[in-house]
């Protein structure tokens, strides 16, 4: 499963804090407690925009990697892993590398893919300026962690 | 509560004329009846004078007396004749709510009159294109609006609650996409290499292998748009046999709506038995969610306060909907206490 939330979205999310919106949460709610809890932030401050990944250690490992100058590249998304994608600037190509799908992401978009199947999926950055956030979350106590709307 | 700037669907255009006609609203009840020049209006079910429902008067040139003492009111609301005097009150008049009438449907607009543009009304043109061929219902589903949305956005219900009509097992094997962009919800399955369902193998002798696609596309909070189809596999979708399904679902009041329907096809357009076929059958198919879910409202309402929906991956779509028409209501909401009232002083 992925799901695409434009920027433009009228999905309000609760307040996030001086200077930074939410993205995305999973569970996708405020008002529910759970472990698996994780929360993506957007935050820019002088030296530029950031994805902030918030998650209790003990049960999601995150790993945030950045891309830019023109990247293309692979990235595998291991089966019960979770992906946040956001293009922090310019647009990004976001495609099954066995398709059928692609997706173009803008800033302030986010991009969640998710699923019990490992999966790959090629990111294009198609101007040397722009630039995008890749989070791995990985389950650390269960088999996968899935979207819990 | 209920997203009042926004145009329902109030009736179908077939189903309006001179005869003055009752619908309940967002728990707001309107008259509807036409000009002698054809043109739809609605106005408040209630006449000024003693609150008795206008539909059940009748028309008298452009105007609706009311059936209990003869006031009368003209299209724009406003009272024109009060019976045994001359003088008219000034409070003699009754809420007249904008109307569009387009494409075999007329909406109605219950929010602020001054925010109703006509260009927001969707786009529904498949209903009247001669290219395509056109299956329509109403019904009314005894549940709340959000019955209806959970279930047009989740079809893996068919292969469960429709598994004689038009279910198949593999849907629910197939993932899905949600995209949220403003205000519209898209929920999209492609079903790669899979057998044509029978409605395409009968009329189109489509046998052998296709990629079959669903995708719901919710204009929260009152149309979904259901774009469906069979395509050659690995084909653009807009080269195969297309379906449009239009999905008007207007909330009656916290426990029932209205659903208008209407299925379109773009293949064997001339067939009229085939169009015979899928009246009956979608009548079948709507019959069942419309048990289903009066009997999900039903447990809605015993269910325990504290106790809530388990949504899970499937259900993606499903909340980014429910959130969405949660900030509209908010919106409005707040809007509306932001608003000086009519005579107040500051």
């Amino acid at each position: 499963m992925w799901m695409l939330v434009r920027a433009d979205s009228q999905d309000d999310y609760w307040e996030a804090g001086q200077g930074q919106r939410t993205l995305a949460a999973c569970p996708d709610t405020d008002e529910r407690g759970d472990p698996w809890r994780w929360t993506a932030r957007l935050a820019e401050d002088a030296s530029g925009p950031e994805v902030l990944i918030e998650a209790d250690p003990d049960y999601i490992g995150v790993q945030t990697s950045v891309y830019a100058d023109g990247h293309t590249g692979v990235v595998e998304r291991p089966a019960g892993h979770q992906m946040v994608v956001t293009s922090l600037h310019g647009q990004v190509l976001v495609a099954a590398v066995d398709g059928p799908w692609e997706r173009w992401l803008n800033p302030g978009d986010v991009f969640i893919v998710e699923g019990e199947d490992d999966e790959s999926l090629r990111i294009s950055l198609t101007v040397p300026e722009a630039r995008v956030s890749v989070t791995m979350l990985a389950p650390r106590r269960a088999a996968a962690l899935r979207w819990v709307p | 509560m209920y997203v009042l700037n926004t145009w329902y669907v109030a009736a179908w255009s077939s189903e309006v004329d001179r005869k003055p006609v009752k619908r309940v609203i967002c728990e707001q009840p309107i008259v509807l009846f036409r000009t002698q020049n054809g043109t739809p209006v609605a106005l408040a079910d209630r006449c000024a004078h003693r609150a008795f429902p206008l539909s059940e008067g009748r028309t008298v040139g452009d105007s609706i007396e009311c059936g209990y003492h003869g006031f009368t009111y003209g299209a724009d609301g406003m009272c024109t004749k009060v019976p045994a005097q001359s003088t008219i009150p000034e409070r003699a008049k009754v809420r007249k709510y904008p109307l569009v009438e387009k494409d075999g449907w007329i909406w109605a607009w219950m929010g602020d009159a001054d925010l109703a543009d006509p260009a927001d009304v969707p786009d529904t043109h498949w209903m009247t294109d001669p290219g395509w061929a056109t299956v329509t219902h109403s019904f009314h589903f005894k549940c709340r609006a959000g019955l209806i949305h959970d279930n047009l956005l989740d079809l893996t219900h068919e292969s469960f609650l429709h598994q004689t009509t038009v279910g198949d097992d593999y849907i629910y094997e197939h993932g899905i996409t949600v995209e949220v962009e403003g205000s519209v919800v898209s929920v999209d399955r492609l079903m790669p290499s899979v057998q044509a369902p029978p409605l395409y193998a009968d009329t189109m002798d489509a046998r052998g292998l296709f990629d079959r696609f669903h995708c719901t596309e919710f204009f929260v909070p009152n149309l979904h748009v259901l774009h469906s189809g069979i395509t050659g596999e690995g084909k653009p979708r807009a080269e195969g046999y297309l379906i449009k399904v239009l999905n008007g679902i207007t909330p009656i009041d916290e426990h029932n709506s209205w659903y208008y329907y209407a299925f379109s096809r773009n293949f064997a357009v001339d067939d009229a038995q085939a169009t015979e076929d899928l009246r009956v059958g979608l009548n079948t198919v709507l019959q069942e969610d419309a048990d289903a879910l009066e009997a999900q409202e039903i447990g809605m309402q015993s269910r325990p306060n504290g106790e809530f929906d388990v949504l899970i991956a499937q259900d993606g779509g499903v909340a980014k909907a429910r959130r969405i028409l949660s900030t509209l209501v908010k919106r409005e909401q707040a809007a509306a206490a932001d608003r000086p009232v009519a005579g107040a002083r500051a």
